[in-house]
C-alpha cells in the first residue's frame, strides 16, 4: 500500500490510497503506517478516497489512534464520504475519533489557539 | 456495493437470512448496539476494589464513548475505603487512562463521563450506610433523572452477598415489580456458593428479596465474543449442525490453561481450588454451549433452558468411577520462560502441606440422544506451559482409506479447534495431498482469525453484559437452576477429594508442564490424547502472557 504523505508544520498528513480498507489490506495498512506512529506524533488521516471500510479496517485505524494517544500523540480523520461516515456511526466509533470535513480543518485542530469544534 | 459483513442481518418469512438495511438512501441502518432506554443508577458495592477500576469503570467509559449509556445514567460506588466523589473520580481516571480495556482514553470524553461518577463511604454491615445510600439515590433521581431504577452490582467478597441483599430490602431500596417507582436488578459475581447446599441457601436468601427475574449472575466468559460465537458458528452455518452429534464426533476436549500461578490469591484459592474456580462456571458454560440443542430464539429463557438441559444430562460421577474419570493435581516448583518459579505450597498464603488442587481433569458423558457415548474431556490448570482456552472437536476417522502410500494410522482425524483465547478464531485440520507425483497425505489447517477478519478491537465482555443487564436481557447470565446443576455435577468429586485429602501425592506436576501424568492416562485409556502445544496448529506459539 503506497501511502502518500504530506508534512504541514509538525503534522503528518497521510492520504489513504484506494477505495477500500478491509480484511484484504488492513494488515498491510497497519504495517505501512507504523513508522509514522512515533511518540507525540500528530497525524491526520485523509480518507477522501475511501468508499468502503469494514470492521477490520476500522480496527486498524483504531489501533493507530490507540498507539498515538498512549504516547502523547493524536490522530484526526478528515475527508470522509457520507457512506464511510455512516459506517463509523454504525459501529459507534464516530465519537472516539476527531473527524473533520477538510484536511485543513484537521491540521488546524492540532493548534490549540485556533481549535475548531469537530 | 457494501459488504454484507457490516450489515444487520434478519430472516425473511421463508427463514432465509436477508440484508435489511442499506447504508445510503433514506433509510439508515440501525447501529449494532442499541442504547438502553431507561435511565438508571448503577450502584457498585465494593467500588474501591480491583474489579471496579480494572473492568467495570473502563467498560462503562467505553459504553459512554459509544453513546451506549442511557441518558440519565449515574454510578454510585459504595465501599468502606475513605473516598469522596472527587477522589473516587480521580482514582478511576488514573486507572482508565492506563487501562488496556478502554477503546482509547480521550480527556474530552472522560470529562463528559465523569460527572456520572459518585461515591459514598459505607460499611456493608452498618444500617447507617444503607440510610445514606437511600438518601444519595433519591438525590441522584433528582440530579440525573435516574427515575428510581437501580442496578446493584455486588463486586464484593461472596460472604457479603446475603447481608447486602437483606439490608437493601430492610431499607426499602428494592422494588420487586417494575413500575412508576422504577425497577431494581441485582448483578452477582461468581462464585455463587461453594457447593449445592451453600448455593441453594444463598439463592433462598436472595429470593426473599429479589425475584429470580431480577437476579443477574454474571460470568464474564459468557460476554466474550468468541464464546458467543460458538452459537453463531453452530447455528448460523447449515453445514455444521448436521455433523454435530455422536455420528460424526469422536470426542470433545475443553481446556482452560493458565501460565500464572496463584499469585496474590492464595487465601481465596486455598478455599476454592481448581474445580470450584474454573469448572463450576467457565468450563461448564463452554460445555453447555458446545452441546446444547438449538434454542427457539436468542433471548431470555430459551437459550438458558437449552443450556440447563445439557447440565441436566451430565451422567453423575460415582465414588466407584471417580478414579477413572477425574484427575487432580498441584504444581510443584518448575520453570516459566526459563526462570525458576515456586511450587503452589511455596506461594504466599498457602499452607506448606496444602492439598488444594491447582489442576483438574474430568471425563463427562451426556445422557441424551445427540451425545450418547461421546466423551467430553475437560481440564484446567495453573502454571501450565501456555495460556490457552480452547475447545477441540475431534471427528471420527474415515471408515476406509485407499491411499496405499500413507498408512491409515498416519492420517489424523479432522479436528475443529475453537480458540477462545488467545488468537481468537477457529481452525479445521484436514488431510491433504502433498505436492508431487506420489499420493502422500499430510495434515493442513484452514484457519479463521478474529483479529484478521474483524480487526483487533479491545475485549468487550463486560460492556456486553452490563448493557444487557441495563436492558433487562438475561440471556447471557446464569440462572439459579444452572448454578445448582453445576454444583450437583461437581459435588461427588468435591466430596470424594475432600475425604481423601490426606492421600494426595502433591505436588504431582512441575510448574511449566501440562499437568500430572494421570491426566494423560485419562485419555490414553480411551486411545486418545490431549491437544497440547505439540499437537495444536502453528497458531499456538508459546507466548509471554501476563
Amino acid at each position: 500500500m503506497e501511502l502518500a504523505l504530506e508534512k504541514m508544520d509538525d503534522v503528518t498528513v497521510v492520504i489513504l490510497p484506494g477505495e477500500e480498507l478491509d480484511a484484504s489490506n488492513a494488515k498491510e495498512f497497519k504495517g505501512d503506517v507504523a513508522p509514522l506512529l512515533q511518540p507525540q506524533a500528530k497525524v491526520v488521516l485523509d480518507l477522501s478516497q475511501l468508499r468502503f471500510v469494514d470492521s477490520s479496517g476500522l480496527g486498524s485505524i483504531l489501533s493507530c489512534l490507540r498507539q498515538l494517544t498512549t504516547t502523547g500523540g493524536d490522530l484526526k480523520l478528515c475527508g470522509m464520504s457520507q457512506r464511510v461516515r455512516a459506517l463509523f456511526e454504525l459501529v459507534r466509533m464516530h465519537r472516539i475519533f476527531d473527524i473533520y470535513t477538510t484536511r485543513d480543518e484537521a491540521v488546524r485542530a492540532f493548534r490549540p489557539e485556533r481549535e475548531p469544534q469537530p | 456495493m457494501v459488504s454484507n459483513e457490516t450489515m444487520p442481518i434478519l430472516s425473511n418469512a421463508r427463514g432465509t437470512p436477508t440484508v435489511t438495511a442499506q447504508v445510503e438512501g433514506p433509510k439508515r441502518p440501525k447501529p449494532f448496539l442499541l442504547r438502553p432506554e431507561d435511565a438508571c443508577a448503577f450502584v457498585i458495592f465494593g467500588a474501591s476494589g480491583d474489579l471496579t477500576s480494572r473492568k467495570l469503570i473502563p467498560a462503562l467509559y467505553n459504553l459512554a464513548c459509544q453513546e451506549l449509556l442511557p441518558p440519565g445514567f449515574a454510578v454510585l460506588g459504595v465501599a468502606s475505603s475513605p473516598m469522596n466523589d472527587a477522589s473516587f473520580r480521580e482514582h478511576m481516571c488514573q486507572r482508565v487512562k492506563h487501562s488496556p480495556e478502554v477503546l482509547v482514553f480521550r480527556q474530552k470524553l472522560w470529562d463528559e463521563f465523569v460527572p456520572a461518577l459518585h461515591y459514598i463511604m459505607a460499611d456493608f454491615a452498618d444500617a447507617a450506610g444503607y440510610q445514606q445510600l437511600g438518601q444519595r439515590l433519591r438525590e441522584m433521581d433528582q440530579e440525573h433523572g435516574t427515575n428510581g431504577n437501580r442496578l446493584f452490582y455486588l463486586a464484593t467478597s461472596p460472604s457479603f452477598y446475603a447481608m447486602i441483599a437483606k439490608n437493601l430490602a430492610q431499607h426499602g431500596l428494592v422494588s420487586r415489580r417494575s413500575g412508576a417507582a422504577g425497577w431494581t436488578r441485582l448483578i452477582v459475581e461468581k462464585p455463587f456458593g461453594r457447593d449445592v447446599e451453600s448455593a441453594r441457601r444463598l439463592d433462598e436468601m436472595i429470593h426473599t428479596v429479589f425475584d429470580e427475574e431480577q437476579v443477574y449472575r454474571i460470568d464474564h466468559y459468557l460476554g466474550k465474543e468468541t464464546v458467543q460465537n460458538i452459537l453463531a458458528f453452530r447455528f448460523a452455518n447449515s453445514i455444521i449442525e448436521p455433523i454435530w452429534n455422536r455420528h460424526y464426533i469422536d470426542h470433545v476436549q475443553i481446556t482452560a490453561a493458565e501460565t500464572l500461578g496463584v499469585e496474590h490469591r492464595g487465601k481465596y484459592y486455598e478455599e476454592a481450588g481448581c474445580l470450584r474456580d474454573m469448572f463450576q462456571n467457565h468450563l461448564f458454560q463452554l460445555l453447555a454451549l458446545v452441546a446444547m440443542e438449538p434454542p427457539v430464539r436468542h433471548y431470555g429463557q430459551s437459550v438458558r433452558d437449552r443450556k440447563a438441559d445439557v447440565l441436566r444430562a451430565v451422567m453423575p460421577v460415582s465414588a466407584q468411577t471417580l478414579a477413572e474419570v477425574a484427575v487432580r493435581g498441584q504444581y510443584g516448583p518448575g520453570e516459566r520462560q526459563g526462570q525458576p518459579v515456586p511450587g503452589y505450597r511455596q506461594e504466599p498464603d498457602v499452607a506448606p502441606d496444602s492439598s488444594t488442587e491447582t489442576f483438574a481433569a474430568l471425563k463427562l458423558l451426556l445422557d441424551n440422544w445427540r451425545w450418547a457415548n461421546v466423551p467430553f474431556y475437560l481440564r484446567s490448570g495453573k502454571r501450565m506451559p501456555q495460556k490457552l482456552t480452547l475447545i477441540a472437536i475431534e471427528f471420527k476417522r474415515v471408515p476406509h482409506l485407499f491411499f496405499a502410500e500413507t498408512p491409515q494410522d498416519q492420517i489424523e482425524p479432522n479436528v475443529l479447534t475453537i480458540r477462545i483465547q488467545p488468537d481468537e478464531g477457529i481452525a479445521l485440520q484436514l488431510g491433504a495431498k502433498l505436492p508431487g507425483p506420489e499420493l502422500y497425505l499430510r495434515q493442513m489447517q484452514m484457519n479463521f482469525s478474529y483479529g484478521e477478519a474483524f480487526g483487533e478491537f479491545p475485549a468487550t465482555a463486560y460492556e456486553t453484559l452490563l448493557l444487557d443487564a441495563m436492558q433487562g436481557d438475561p440471556t447471557l447470565f446464569n440462572r439459579s437452576e444452572a448454578v445448582e446443576l453445576s454444583w450437583q455435577i461437581l459435588e461427588p468429586v468435591l466430596e470424594a477429594w475432600q475425604a481423601t485429602r490426606a492421600g494426595t501425592s502433591f505436588p504431582n506436576y512441575a510448574a511449566g508442564t501440562w499437568g500430572p501424568a494421570r491426566a494423560d492416562a485419562l485419555l490414553a485409556r480411551d486411545g486418545r490424547a490431549w491437544k497440547n502445544a505439540t499437537t495444536l496448529p502453528r497458531f499456538y506459539v508459546t507466548e509471554a502472557d501476563t
